[in-house]
C-alpha cells in the first residue's frame, strides 16, 4: 500500500484562478479591503504551508482552500467580536446617525452593515455566492446543504438585503 | 438591488498586494515543507491488516513442508526482517517527490520559470541555492558575464536579488525584461536573475551575511545619497567581509500641481493627509480616528483657501498611487506620533488609517493624467508620479505647461532638491552589490533597456557620474 503524495499542482494558475475569488469572499465577509488581504494572505499562508495534506482524490482544490478561507474567517470574526470595546481607536460611524454613515459608505460597506444583521449562515452563503462568485452546487458541496436549499436561503437573504437597502 | 449589483461589487485584488503575496509564498517554497508522515492510528491499523494476512497465510502454507525447508523459511524471513529495517532509508531519495508543488518564487520569464518547475534535479532545490556557479564566476573581477551583451559560454548561472517589499515592483520588472530578453537562436543573453522578498531591511542583513545562499545583489528604498562604501557591521561574524556598493538607481517622486487660477499651493504632508485620508485624527480627542469630514481646504487649515477640495491622480493600485500612498500620506500619518506607533503594533489599524484613501469623490482616479485636464478643472490638485521630466533650468516640466507645482512641507520640487533629498515627496531606490558581481553587468542593469522608468516613477540618477565614481575607486 503506498502512501499517496499530493500531485504536483500548477500553483501560479491556481494562484491566479484564486486568490480574487478568496479575496473577495473575505471582502463580502468583512466588509473592508484592508482586513480582507490580511485574510486573504492568511488564508494562501496556512494553505501553502499544509498542501502536503491536501489530497485531490479527497476534494477539488478549491473547495480544500475555502474550507481554509471559512475557518479564518470564523477565527477573525470571533476575535473582532471579542475586540469590539478595545477597538475605540476608531469612531467608525460614531458621529452620525446609522443612515447618514450609510450615505457616505461605500455600496460594499453599505451591504456589510445591512448584513450583519442576517444569520451567521446567510452571512456565509452571500459571501460564497457573490463574492466567491461560486455556484449554488459549489456552496452546496462546500456547506453541506442541499442545492435547493442554498438556493432559497440565497433568495431570502437578498430579498432582506433588498427591503432594507 | 438585484444578482447584477451584488456581482458588481466584486473587485480585483491589488495589483501590489497579489504580487507581495505571491513573492511571500514564493520565498517560503525555498524550505521544503516536511515529508508526510502516516498518523499513528493509520500507521497500526495498516500493519495489524497486513500483519494479520500474513499470519494465516505462512501458518497454512507451512504446515505441509518438510522441516529443512521450514528452516529456510524461518531464515529467509529474518533476512526480510532485516532488509525492511533499512528501507526507509532507501527511500530518502524520493523525497522530492513528497515536495509536492513549487512556487516559481522568480519573477522571471515563462522559459525560465518552466525551468524552475520542471523535475529536474536543480528543480527540487530551494530556489535560492540553484545557483552553482554563480559564486565562482560573478564573483571573479574579470567575470565574463555581462547583462546585454554576455558573451556565449558565460559561467554565470543565476544572478540572486533581494528586495524590500516596496522596492519589489521594481526588482521585478528588471528581472523580468533581463530574463525574457535572448540573443541568437533563443539563448539567454544574461544570467537568470531570481528575485525574493525580504520582510526585513536588505542592508545590512543579508547583504553582510555569509555563506553560499547569501544574495548576490539587493534593492531597497532608502534616505538619498550618493555611491557610497559601506563596509559590513563587525558582528556579522563570520558574514561577507567585503564591503558592500550602495548606487542610487533612481529617484521615485511625487508632486502636486493644479491650475495657476488660484495661485501656487504650499502644501504639508499632514495637510494633504487631512484631505486624502479616509479616516482622519478627531482634533479634541487624542487616539481616535473618525470619517474624515473635511469638504474644504479651508477646514483642515484657516490659511487655506475656501476652495473645496479635490484631488485627480493615478490609479491607487498602480505604482505611481503606490508612491502617492507612501510617501504623501504615510509622510503626514506620520506626523501624528500616536498613529506612527501603530505600524509596529498594530500594522492592520495603521494600514487602515494610514493608507486608505476617501472615497466620497473627492479622490477622483485618472490614468495619464494630463496639463490640459487640470487646466480645464481649476478646483482640482494633480497629483503626479514624475519621471525624468525636468527642464533645462531645473523646474519640472508640468510648470512649464502652466501648471502651479505645489511646495510640499516648503520646498519645491526641483531637480536638484530631488536627488539632494531635501524634497520629502521624494526617495532614492538603491541597488545594493556585495562585490560578487562585476560593475558591467550592474551598470547593465541600472542603464538602457532594462529601466522600466516611464512605469515606475523614478527621476533618474545621474547614471554617468555614477559610473565614474564606482569605477574610479569605490570598486572592490
Amino acid at each position: 500500500m503506498a502512501w499517496v503524495f499530493a500531485k504536483e499542482l500548477d500553483w501560479d494558475a491556481l494562484y491566479s484562478d484564486q486568490l480574487p475569488r478568496i479575496y473577495n469572499y473575505f471582502r463580502f465577509r468583512v466588509g473592508n479591503d484592508a482586513d480582507a488581504e490580511d485574510l486573504t494572505a492568511r488564508t494562501f499562508e496556512s494553505a501553502w504551508r499544509a498542501r502536503e495534506r491536501y489530497r485531490d482524490d479527497l476534494a477539488r482544490f478549491s473547495t480544500w482552500l475555502f474550507t481554509i478561507a471559512h475557518n479564518v474567517a470564523v477565527d477573525f470574526l470571533r476575535s473582532r467580536r471579542a475586540q469590539v470595546p478595545l477597538d475605540a481607536v476608531e469612531e467608525l460611524a460614531a458621529a452620525g446617525t446609522p443612515e447618514d454613515d450609510a450615505t457616505r459608505d461605500s455600496d460594499l460597506e453599505r451591504l456589510s452593515i445591512l448584513a450583519a444583521r442576517l444569520s451567521e449562515r446567510e452571512q456565509e452563503l452571500i459571501a460564497l455566492k457573490y463574492g466567491a462568485a461560486l455556484d449554488n452546487r459549489q456552496i452546496s458541496t462546500l456547506t453541506r446543504l442541499s442545492e435547493s436549499n442554498v438556493g432559497t436561503i440565497l433568495h431570502r437573504a437578498v430579498q432582506t438585503l433588498r427591503s432594507q437597502w | 438591488m438585484n444578482d447584477d449589483f451584488l456581482h458588481r461589487l466584486r473587485k480585483p485584488p491589488r495589483p501590489a498586494f497579489a504580487a507581495r503575496l505571491r513573492a511571500q509564498l514564493g520565498r517560503q517554497s525555498t524550505s521544503p515543507p516536511p515529508p508526510r508522515v502516516p498518523s499513528r492510528a493509520h500507521t497500526l491499523l495498516t500493519l495489524l491488516l497486513l500483519g494479520g494476512t500474513a499470519f494465516a497465510l505462512t501458518a497454512v502454507a507451512i504446515r505441509g513442508l518438510p522441516p529443512s525447508l521450514v528452516a529456510l523459511y524461518q531464515y529467509a524471513t529474518v533476512w526480510i526482517g532485516a532488509e525492511r529495517t533499512t528501507a526507509p532509508a532507501h527511500r530518502v531519495g524520493n523525497q522530492g517527490m513528497g515536495q509536492g508543488p513549487r512556487w516559481n518564487a522568480s519573477a522571471s520569464s515563462s522559459a525560465h520559470g518552466a525551468a524552475l518547475h520542471g523535475g529536474t534535479t536543480q528543480a527540487a532545490a530551494p530556489a535560492m541555492s540553484a545557483r552553482p556557479a554563480a559564486t565562482s564566476s560573478a564573483g571573479s573581477p574579470g567575470g565574463s558575464a555581462s547583462v546585454g551583451g554576455a558573451p556565449a559560454g558565460s559561467q554565470v548561472a543565476q544572478i540572486s536579488v533581494v528586495s524590500s517589499w516596496s522596492a519589489y515592483p521594481y526588482a521585478a520588472a528588471v528581472a523580468e525584461r533581463v530574463n525574457g530578453t535572448t540573443g541568437t537562436a533563443g539563448r539567454p543573453i544574461a544570467p537568470h536573475i531570481d528575485v525574493s522578498v525580504r520582510d526585513s531591511d536588505v542592508w545590512p542583513g543579508p547583504m553582510c551575511s555569509g555563506g553560499a545562499n547569501a544574495p548576490d545583489l539587493a534593492y531597497a528604498f532608502e534616505p538619498l545619497g550618493s555611491v557610497s562604501r559601506r563596509p559590513c557591521p563587525r558582528n556579522t561574524s563570520g558574514g561577507n567581509p567585503s564591503p558592500v556598493i550602495a548606487i542610487p538607481v533612481g529617484y521615485e517622486t511625487v508632486l502636486l500641481a493644479r491650475s495657476p487660477l488660484y495661485g501656487e499651493l504650499d502644501l504639508t504632508r499632514r495637510q494633504i493627509f487631512l484631505a486624502l485620508a479616509k479616516w482622519v485624527p478627531v482634533p479634541a480627542r487624542a487616539g481616535t480616528v473618525h470619517e474624515n469630514p473635511s469638504a474644504t481646504w479651508r477646514q483642515i487649515d484657516a490659511a487655506l483657501g475656501p476652495e473645496p477640495i479635490a484631488f485627480m491622480g493615478p490609479p491607487l493600485s498602480s505604482a505611481a498611487g503606490r508612491s502617492m500612498i507612501e510617501l504623501l500620506m504615510e509622510g503626514g500619518c506620520n506626523t501624528y506620533p500616536w498613529i506612527a506607533a501603530l505600524e509596529s503594533t498594530h500594522p492592520g489599524r495603521y494600514a487602515r488609517i494610514c493608507r486608505t484613501v476617501r472615497t466620497d469623490g473627492v479622490y477622483v482616479e485618472v490614468s495619464g493624467l494630463a496639463a490640459p485636464t487640470l487646466l480645464a478643472e481649476p478646483n482640482a490638485v494633480g497629483i503626479f508620479g514624475l519621471h525624468g521630466i525636468f527642464g533645462p533650468a531645473g523646474r519640472s516640466e508640468l510648470s512649464m505647461n502652466g501648471l502651479a507645482v505645489s511646495k510640499l512641507d516648503g520646498t519645491e520640487p526641483t531637480q536638484q532638491d530631488i536627488q539632494s533629498g531635501a524634497y520629502p515627496g521624494s526617495r532614492a531606490l538603491y541597488l545594493f552589490n556585495r562585490g560578487r558581481v562585476t560593475s558591467n553587468v550592474v551598470f547593465s542593469l541600472l542603464e538602457g533597456e532594462f529601466l522600466p522608468h516611464p512605469d515606475w516613477a523614478l527621476v533618474p540618477a545621474p547614471m554617468q557620474e555614477l559610473r565614474a565614481d564606482y569605477t574610479a575607486g569605490l570598486t572592490p
